[in-house]
């Protein structure tokens, strides 16, 4: 996991919002994100989406087994680091600090 | 047999770096793949090609978004003397195809109608579609000679100038293909319409009621096209008995054209390269080199128009030319850089 300066540590909604879909579920295909974002994420953008983060290391990513046949692409799995979990909680905790009824 | 999108990747491969490849291009058309798989398992044969577009779509915007991303990233990443490189070859360049478009609108302007007529904006703006396939290349060449002038700049500055140069050509091709063809009609036929209400000449004729037809130029591509295809051409309907070689000459010169822009703008990087002489003598090499390419094109033009040479090469003639000229000239600047490193 890449070790990015502080400054470099920002997190937009979308990021925030494919953590929070990685944390619950663990690890998730691309087009699974998708559709678990119920149109927040679409298919065009989402692996841009899911580049940048792996770039700033809040998840990281491994290929599954190719499918049975020739030609067939691996699809990519992806999973949240130590460093994405723990920007999602701090993120969630101060957004909670700075509104209390979202703790409720 | 194969599988869906693996064509897609071949392409893309010849365009995307690995690292895009891997993180974006083949994720994308992994989950194409599986989806159409598991759609055509289930019997949905609709449902699997309505998946395979909405995947090819989606792999369009994930290169598109990041193609804008690494371009952003590029921009960020310039040096000094790039960013003034760029800044002063897209300044000149602009200012003179501004200048280049005023010269090209004026000429026809001044013949056909002029100032004093209601109706005067109007006709300018008819022409000014026709002027600009002529001032982008002119812009662009003369720009980037001033621009470069006396700058060291980094690799990428030529990089981004080559890809303003292929979207110059972009441009220039969708003026010629559709733009051009309907604004010259339009300012034939407002010609027509007001020489007809000056003279009474249309009620004298009677049967002249209708717009002017359309000539060559007049033509879309597709039109064009039509026309020179043996199978469609005899039934249609808006130009009489033409030359074939003057329309397919037409057809060929607008997509030569077209590549005018980028052609050029790789030309004036190779010359810029070479650093000989001050601007003053890069842009009089540039006049020249532009002059020569329109000279070039019209004799090409006359050995097309008598049969000479074929339609698309008397068309292609001027851009092949300069596309040699200018590997010749950066083979010389090469061989000078390494005469100096050895020196």
């Amino acid at each position: 996991v890449p070790r990015p300066h502080p400054r470099a540590l920002t997190v937009s909604p979308k990021e925030l919002l494919v953590l929070e879909l990685l944390v619950r579920a663990k690890e998730l295909y691309g087009l699974q994100l998708v559709a678990a974002s119920r149109g927040r994420l679409k298919r065009g953008t989402v692996y841009v989406t899911l580049g940048r983060m792996e770039d700033k290391g809040y998840i990281t990513s491994k290929l599954d087994d190719p499918p049975p046949g020739a030609g067939g692409l691996p699809r990519r799995i992806y999973e949240p680091t130590q460093l994405g979990r723990r920007m999602l909680s701090a993120w969630t905790s101060g957004a909670k600090q700075l509104v209390p009824e979202l703790a409720r | 047999m194969r599988r869906p999108g693996t064509r897609l990747r071949t392409i893309a491969a010849r365009l995307c770096a690995a690292r895009t490849m891997e993180r974006f291009v083949d994720p994308t058309l992994a989950d194409l793949q599986a989806e159409y798989e598991h759609a055509i398992s289930r019997g949905r044969k609709w449902e699997g090609r309505r998946l395979l577009v909405l995947g090819s779509i989606a792999l369009v915007q994930v290169m598109t978004v990041h193609g804008g991303m690494r371009a952003m990233q590029i921009l960020r990443d310039l040096t000094g003397d790039d960013r003034r490189v760029l800044t002063r070859t897209f300044g000149a360049s602009a200012a003179i195809m501004i200048v280049g478009t005023l010269v090209f609108v004026s000429v026809p302007f001044l013949k056909f109608a002029s100032l004093s007529q209601p109706d005067a904006a109007e006709m300018a703006l008819y022409l000014v579609p026709q002027a600009l396939p002529l001032s982008i290349p002119v812009g662009l060449t003369l720009g980037i000679l001033w621009g470069f002038a006396r700058v060291s700049a980094s690799r990428r500055s030529p990089t981004l100038i080559l890809l303003l140069g292929t979207m110059a050509s972009v441009a220039s091709f969708t003026m010629l293909a559709w733009v051009v063809p309907t604004s010259n009609q339009a300012f034939r036929v407002s010609m027509f319409s007001r020489m007809t209400a000056q003279s009474g000449a249309e009620a004298q004729l009677g049967q002249v009621s209708g717009p002017p037809l359309k000539g060559a130029r007049e033509l879309t591509l597709g039109e064009l096209r039509q026309l020179l295809d043996p199978r469609t051409g005899g039934q249609w309907p808006i130009v009489g008995p033409s030359d074939v070689q003057s329309l397919a000459l037409n057809y060929h010169g607008r997509w030569a054209m077209a590549a005018a822009p980028l052609v050029l703008a790789l030309f004036a990087v190779a010359l810029s390269s070479r650093r000989q002489g001050g601007r003053i003598v890069q842009l009089l090499a540039g006049c020249l080199a532009i002059v020569g390419y329109f000279v070039v094109m019209q004799a090409a033009s006359g050995l097309g128009r008598d049969l000479t040479l074929s339609a698309f090469a008397a068309a292609w003639t001027p851009n092949v030319g300069f596309l040699i000229l200018t590997v010749a000239i950066m083979k010389l600047s090469s061989q000078r850089e390494r005469t100096a490193a050895g020196a």
